[in-house]
């Protein structure tokens, strides 16, 4: 019988695996963030009671949005294994993960950017009508920063979402601490490691969520 | 000048046809104060969105200046909105801008450069009696205060309208009095024209030169302010004046005296005791500063001992004074 790894002799290789994980949830956030908003502004943009009414582009992507988020993230990061390999050349390993996180993620993202536009109170979006802003200088002037705490709020949830779901691409060879915490915890039954695991994943979450509030916080003049 | 012909707007849905504004027809002279006088409901709302093309009229023109708003597309309709200024009930300031950045708003639409965009601020911060808070958030100042940084912001590209949406209506008594005021102070210092909404009759009282009472959608009265309250049986003169119903004062003869031109002051009344030997009781009435005139509705009952008077002289003599006499 192999002597089961201490916890002290698998950190190492533990810190690996949050590399992997930064690394994917990183560049999976950044392009969520991006398009996220981009595909928010639109529908928000394009609804009924928007600045742009576009009843087909509104129900077209919202349709799109709607059936992305239907499908549980396991069965989507499966379903575009071959998108991935498309894009990526691989569909493992970290970089390759990016592509199903950043799917699964950017519907969701521009639901929660969609919801905070329309916050924003029509008055405001009125007033700058009248000064005769463009439809894109009310976009970048004051539906943006407007509601930049909802923004911020919701990309703080968006990231949490991303950790946890950074740890099933794990198990289709995304790497990653998911797929450290299956190696150790669920192959090896090593209880010790895979509670360092579940430490590090709580901190990890902690500490995202506090920055994201705290950030929200500082914008507290915005709630008035 | 603004003129509104023929201008109505109907909302449709499935369940009912709602007209909200009911071929109205206005005009309203430049460099004046404007009040459009109407209870929620009446349609003031969607007429000034209207003026400001926020909505497209159903059918109908409003004219601002030379330009017929309803004919203008996308581009030119903006430029044409960089001559009007707006104020709200709300205020709808930006809370993601400090005060002096507010008011820097339609400076920065309209491509003013950074300098003269801050010099500009500063003057009408100064001008609204703010300069002291041009880096507070709206979160930190009072509604006045607020409703202030609106009218800085309103008036930041030299607008030649001013629209007021219920301006005073979330401020207390006092605060609605220095806003109107300030308003009264603008006009007259920049010459800009103001045509505000409101259910509130004091506005209409305190600043107004021009007035038109809205009721169903539909304009019911308008013109100047002066005509208006001597006009018989004017509804705005009972809005602002009012005098009492003659039924609850129990007296079917009475009538209702009207001063409007400066001769609130003058003893008129005790000039056609002694000259008539009549006796006047008067029932309810109201004196009040309107358009910079002392204005005065009476409801009073002419009679004498005898019973028979001079009547066609009693005319003659408060017609001398233009004092007008309805029943």
């Amino acid at each position: 019988m192999i002597p089961s790894t201490s916890w002290q002799e698998a950190l190492p290789e533990l810190l690996r695996a949050l590399g992997e994980t930064a690394w994917m949830v990183g560049w999976s956030f950044l392009i969520t963030a991006i398009l996220g908003i981009a595909i928010g502004v639109l529908l928000r943009l394009w609804a009924p009671d928007g600045l742009a009414p576009n009843r087909f582009l509104y129900f077209a992507v919202g349709a799109v949005v709607n059936i992305a988020r239907s499908l549980p993230f396991l069965i989507l990061m499966i379903a575009l294994i071959s998108f991935t390999r498309l894009i990526v050349g691989t569909a493992y390993g970290p970089t390759a993960a990016v592509v199903p996180l950043a799917v699964g993620a950017i519907p969701f993202y521009a639901r929660v950017v969609e919801a905070a536009l329309r916050e924003v109170a029509s008055g405001k979006l009125e007033a700058a009508q009248v000064m005769g802003a463009s439809t894109w200088g009310i976009v970048r002037k004051v539906l943006l920063p407007e509601s930049l705490p909802g923004l911020v709020s919701g990309a703080t949830l968006t990231l949490v979402t991303l950790i946890g779901y950074s740890t099933m691409a794990g198990v289709i060879g995304g790497g990653g601490v998911g797929d450290f915490a299956i190696r150790y915890g669920y192959q090896r039954f090593n209880g010790p490691v895979l509670v360092e695991a579940v430490i590090a994943l709580i901190v990890i979450v902690q500490v995202v969520q506090s920055v994201g509030d705290w950030i929200v916080r500082g914008m507290g003049h915005l709630r008035g | 000048m603004i003129e509104v012909t023929s201008l109505t707007k109907v909302y449709s849905s499935a369940a009912s046809t709602v007209t909200a504004v009911d071929d109205v027809s206005l005009r309203i002279d430049s460099g004046q104060i404007f009040g459009i006088l109407g209870r929620s409901g009446a349609g003031k709302t969607t007429l000034m969105r209207c003026l400001t093309a926020l909505e497209r009229p159903t059918s109908g023109t409003v004219t601002i200046g030379e330009l017929e708003l309803t004919s203008l597309s996308g581009a030119e309709l903006r430029r044409v909105r960089h001559t009007m200024g707006m104020i709200f009930q709300h205020f709808n300031l930006l809370a993601s801008r400090t005060a002096a950045a507010n008011v820097a708003f339609p400076l920065e639409v309209q491509g003013v450069p950074a300098a003269e965009r801050k010099q500009r601020v500063a003057e009408l911060l100064d001008l609204v009696g703010l300069s002291d808070r041009a880096g507070n958030y709206p979160a930190q100042l009072s509604g006045g205060q607020k409703q202030r940084v609106g009218i800085a912001r309103a008036l930041a590209a030299h607008p030649q309208v001013l629209f007021c949406d219920e301006a005073t209506s979330a401020l207390d008594p006092a605060t609605t009095e220095q806003i109107l005021d300030l308003i009264a102070e603008i006009n007259r210092r920049t010459g800009v024209t103001v045509v505000l909404i409101t259910h509130e009759s004091e506005v209409v009282r305190r600043i107004c030169s021009g007035a038109a009472l809205m009721e169903n959608g539909r304009i019911v009265e308008q013109g100047a302010l002066l005509e208006l309250l001597t006009a018989p049986r004017s509804r705005l003169a009972d809005i602002l004046l009012p005098v009492g119903e003659p039924a609850n004062l129990g007296a079917e003869s009475s009538v209702v005296l009207s001063f409007a031109q400066g001769h609130a002051q003058e003893p008129v009344i005790s000039g056609l005791t002694r000259r008539f030997g009549v006796d006047v009781s008067i029932l309810g009435g109201a004196v009040e500063l309107i358009a910079g005139r002392k204005v005065g509705r009476l409801r009073v009952v002419i009679s004498h001992p005898t019973g028979a008077f001079d009547r066609a002289g009693v005319d003659a003599y408060l017609a001398e004074h233009e004092v007008s006499v309805q029943a």
